[in-house]
């Protein structure tokens, strides 16, 4: 275990552990902060996030020992493993899907009206909670891989039916409990995967045009509040807004309610709103923002899910325009590492888990913060390594550290590096 | 596929660019545009009676309010409302109907005046809330509802002093805008309208004994004539206090939409009519004062039957006949051939200012809304009948109130007096802030003599003299020596010319004790039912009342009973 760093690519893998513990630092020093503002507010109530950051540093060691315990066997041994890791997954799933529609199991509480979460009550002392379709991203990554290692699996239109029923199964499952962003985050990683394991583009592009021509559908069969997560991107225009306000028809397209805008400023549209102004916010003194642990948004509650889904709003006020460059540099450092090491491994298992983390990765940075600044729809996704999360901390660097077991394993095969 | 990453990237870092540097003062600016409001309503001051007895009083209530958003869906809603029945006891599906037939969704109220363990069980529940308000009360009730009068749900004062000092009575509430977060609590004060000040107390002048005394002897006349309705007032013409003050039907000002709004009006000051009989004393004194009559004149009042072709034919009362009658006489016989006569020879300039300086025609100025002026026609107005009809009180329209204050004037030995309903002005902590003296007297109307006179010889024998034709025998008292004059006044049919046939005003206005007036009393019964038998005139129906008022109240003041004077028939001759 003491062993982790050994291998080749060091300095590439010493890059990826070290960016990913620096996201995790800013993380919880922003935890800390909109849990301690420099100046308490006398309205917010005492504590509100106050310890948020303690746990976060708990998940945060927790993280690393997970690290570590990936690091401890070989990543093939895993892939030989694999489909009995993503089946107790999917048991897991269907753990919360009983709770949720047969009987409520003491276990899988909802929260939120959600069932997302396992948490175990030993004597009164409630375990952290765990979030299956957290666990269920990399489960998925690694069987997909494992699956198509085989260039038979993919090469024929026919063989893409195997991947596609291998994401449809936790993609149902996960939609039931519903946690939309999960969801939302399988398609482009397996479409990633099958387009660095060889399908073939047009093959690709055939299923994207039926999915185009089935969206419909699932539009109308979407809730208000769904729907408005996805239009609020185009609601953002005040000409949109007005043509919805003007044509019933058109509002009842976009959001599937009548439109109005004061609906929009006080309810539809207010976390988008205040998530905006927070970002520019942080663009005063030049672009560097309020300071640590300073500034309206840190000081008071504009903004709910601020330690967690929207935080790069906080750390934009907070550090500014520069600040979100250093976050953004930081996480191009992790993507171009994970890249760097699937490109050096010829290994097909290897390298579709690499692609397919990376993948995963830049799906979530990019709609975490792109939904913050409303060029994306609002999903629950988290931002990978900053967001409060124990599941989604634990996860992460797992990946980190199946990335690093791919990176110093030699390549198995002898063929030619490309 | 590179590609696409670093256009994303460079996607998110030029959208991020763009907020921060090209909108940022727009954004910077709205920012802060969340608002909460914070009012605070102030407690509306009570108001006392002269002794502190409390008339009018805002307490403390808690309210059950529901929010259906807050609530959710209809079977949220529907299970709240079993909750609240339970709570409530009141049927689920009528909370459950109020709640989505409300016009504010965010708002019903649901409860008033909740007990602490409703409140309770009620706050437990999702979507419903306690709210402090106050709620106006009356312990009195109908007693004092013509002066003190009522206010609206949103503490408006509508009638009475509530009306009238409605501003003072409410006091300034203070209403904050703050900066609010994303639950709507206040961060940071934005702007302060107002500070909050209860609203001060009055003291009124009226004392709930006197008005209990009123009230009880009105109310059992009006009853046993089958009036259509009846006031009284009491007065002390010294100050011009207002001692009680009485419309009779009244309603309940802890719930005075429950009642005719016709019962509402304060009739004491909205209400004009055309005085009879009442005015006579007044016009004399007039006619005194200006030398146009002597006290031991006699006028002849032709058998009866007063014709000439400017002012047309007069009649008494009943068709009397007097022939030559002294001026005292006329008063107590309430001749109005002899008032006529009187009204001629003073003139019409005379007894227009006169009337005038009586306070007829013009306001009384009593602390009460919708006091109207009553009619006195300019002078340029009148004809050759006016002056013939105004002294036995036609063709003149006053008030109770104003009435009240003529004889008032001539009890206080001819020297103004200005009636007036409130005493003081106290604050929350109960020290006054401000005594509403009455106006000092500026000057005589009339002579002292004159109103001497007029009190001790003529309005005293008005009572005094059954047997020589006195006709508010029926008013006096053993104890003290009671003054007063009857009126019988026919009503005028509405938008026709003439009188009404068989239906009259029967008032009677006295006082006691004669040689220092101490009350001043004012009965006034509208349409007696003269088929009972009973009669309906001011002396049949209104005196007694008069009396009996008089005789309670003087012995609740602990005054001590005058001697009797000497009967001035004896002291005649």
């Amino acid at each position: 275990m003491q062993n982790f760093l050994k291998g080749r690519l060091l300095a590439v893998r010493v890059c990826l552990l070290a960016a990913a513990l620096i996201l995790i630092v800013i993380g919880i020093a922003t935890i800390y902060a909109v849990g301690h503002p420099a100046e308490p507010s006398p309205a917010n109530r005492v504590g509100d996030l106050a310890g948020y950051w303690k746990k976060q540093f708990v998940f945060a060691i927790a993280g690393l020992i997970g690290f570590l315990f990936i690091n401890a066997i070989n990543y093939r041994r895993l892939g030989e493993m694999s489909y009995w890791i993503f089946a107790g997954v999917i048991v897991l799933l269907i753990l919360l899907l009983v709770s949720k529609y047969v009987v409520e199991l003491p276990f899988a509480k909802p929260k939120h009206d959600t069932f997302r979460w396992i948490s175990l009550s030993i004597g009164g002392f409630e375990t952290p909670s765990l979030q299956p379709s957290e666990l269920c991203k990399l489960a998925y990554i690694i069987a997909l891989a494992w699956y198509l290692r085989y260039r038979s699996n993919y090469r024929r239109f026919k063989a893409l039916l195997g991947p596609f029923v291998l994401t449809f199964v936790p993609m149902v499952l996960i939609l039931l409990e519903p946690d939309l962003g999960t969801v939302m985050l399988m398609m482009p990683v397996l479409f990633t995967m099958l387009l660095v394991a060889g399908a073939k583009i047009k093959h690709l592009l055939l299923i994207i045009l039926m999915a185009a021509l089935v969206s419909p559908l699932m539009w109308y069969k979407m809730q208000t509040y769904q729907r408005i997560r996805i239009s609020s991107v185009l609601l953002q225009s005040e000409r949109i807004r007005n043509a919805a306000e003007k044509h019933e028809w058109f509002g009842y397209l976009l959001v599937g309610n009548k439109f109005t805008e004061k609906e929009w400023r006080t309810n539809w549209g207010y976390h988008l709103i205040r998530s905006k102004y927070a970002i520019a916010s942080g663009g005063i003194d030049s672009g560097k923002g309020y300071g640590f642990r300073k500034g309206p948004f840190v000081k008071y509650d504009f903004l709910s899910e601020r330690h967690n889904d929207f935080i790069f709003s906080v750390i934009a006020q907070q550090w500014g325009f520069w600040g979100c460059l250093v976050l953004i540099g930081l996480y191009v450092i992790v993507l171009a590492c994970g890249l760097e090491i699937a490109s050096n491994n010829t290994d097909p298992f290897g390298r579709l888990i690499a692609v397919g983390i990376v993948a995963m990765f830049v799906v979530e940075i990019i709609e975490n913060i792109g939904m913050t600044m409303g060029i994306m729809p609002i999903t629950g996704l988290t931002l990978p390594f900053v967001s409060y999360g124990g599941s989604s901390l634990m996860v992460n660097m797992m990946a980190v550290g199946l990335l690093n077991n791919v990176g110093r394993c030699r390549p198995f095969s002898l063929a030619k590096k490309t | 596929m590179l590609l696409i990453l670093v256009i994303a990237f460079v996607g998110l870092i030029v959208r991020c660019f763009c907020l921060q540097y090209f909108k940022n003062d727009h954004y910077t600016e709205i920012c802060l545009n969340q608002l909460s409001y914070q009012q605070w309503q102030p407690q509306r001051g009570p108001i006392f009676d002269t002794r502190l007895r409390l008339l009018a009083a805002s307490n403390r209530v808690q309210n059950i309010f529901a929010d259906s958003h807050l609530i959710g869906d209809i079977e949220n809603i529907k299970e709240a409302s079993i909750q609240l029945s339970s709570v409530m006891d009141v049927g689920a599906h009528i909370i459950c109907s109020e709640i989505l037939d409300s016009k504010n969704p965010r708002y019903t109220k649901l409860f008033e005046d909740a007990a602490l363990e409703q409140c309770q069980a009620a706050q437990k529940i999702r979507g419903v809330a306690v709210q402090t308000d106050y709620r106006r009360t009356y312990p009195m009730g109908s007693l004092m509802a013509h002066i003190v009068g009522f206010t609206s749900k949103d503490n408006h004062g509508l009638e009475g002093i509530e009306l009238k000092f409605d501003e003072e009575l409410r006091g300034t509430d203070s209403k904050n805008v703050f900066f609010a977060d994303v639950r709507r609590r206040p961060i940071r004060l934005k702007e302060q309208n107002g500070i909050l000040n209860d609203g001060v107390g009055i003291i009124l002048t009226v004392d709930a004994t006197i008005q209990q005394f009123v009230r009880e002897e009105l109310t059992k006349q009006y009853k046993e004539f089958e009036a259509e309705s009846a006031m009284a007032i009491v007065a002390n013409p010294k100050t011009g206090e207002i001692l009680a003050m009485v419309s009779v039907p009244d309603y309940d000002p802890n719930n005075p939409l429950g009642t005719d709004p016709n019962n509402l009006r304060n009739r004491l000051v909205t209400d004009q009519f055309e005085p009879g009989s009442m005015i006579k004393p007044i016009v004399t004194a007039i006619a005194l004062e200006k030398g146009a009559i002597r006290k031991d004149e006699t006028i002849y009042c032709e058998n009866g039957d007063y014709f000439g072709k400017s002012f047309g034919r007069i009649n008494e009362y009943k068709n009397h006949r007097f022939g030559n009658l002294k001026i005292r006489e006329i008063l107590i016989k309430s001749s109005n051939i002899g008032m006529a006569k009187m009204g001629q020879k003073m003139g019409q300039e005379t007894l227009y200012e006169g009337l005038k300086k009586f306070g007829f025609g013009e306001l009384t100025g009593i602390e009460l809304p919708g006091e109207v002026e009553g009619l006195l026609r300019p002078l340029s107005m009148w004809s050759g009948y006016s002056v013939t009809r105004i002294p036995y009180g036609y063709e003149i329209n006053v008030t109770s109130m104003q009435m009240l204050r003529a004889y008032c004037i001539l009890a206080n030995g001819g020297r103004l007096v200005r009636p007036y309903l409130v005493k003081a002005v106290i604050d929350n902590k109960g020290e006054i802030v401000q005594m509403k003296r009455p106006m000092p007297p500026v000057g005589y109307i009339i002579k002292p003599e004159v109103a001497k006179w007029l009190i001790n010889d003529a309005l005293v024998g008005v009572v005094n003299e059954r047997n020589d034709g006195g006709t508010g025998w029926r008013a006096k008292l053993d104890k003290w020596q009671v003054f007063g004059k009857t009126g019988t006044a026919n009503i005028a049919k509405v938008g026709q010319k003439g009188y009404e046939d068989n239906s009259n005003i029967a008032s009677f206005v006295a006082g006691a004790p004669a040689k220092d007036p101490a009350i001043v009393v004012l009965v006034s019964i509208r349409r007696p039912n003269g088929k009972l038998g009973k009669g309906d005139s001011g002396g049949a129906v209104a005196s007694p009342v008069a009396g009996r008022i008089i005789e309670r109240t003087l012995t609740y003041m602990g005054l001590a009973p005058t001697e009797k004077p000497k009967q001035v028939v004896a002291k005649k001759k």
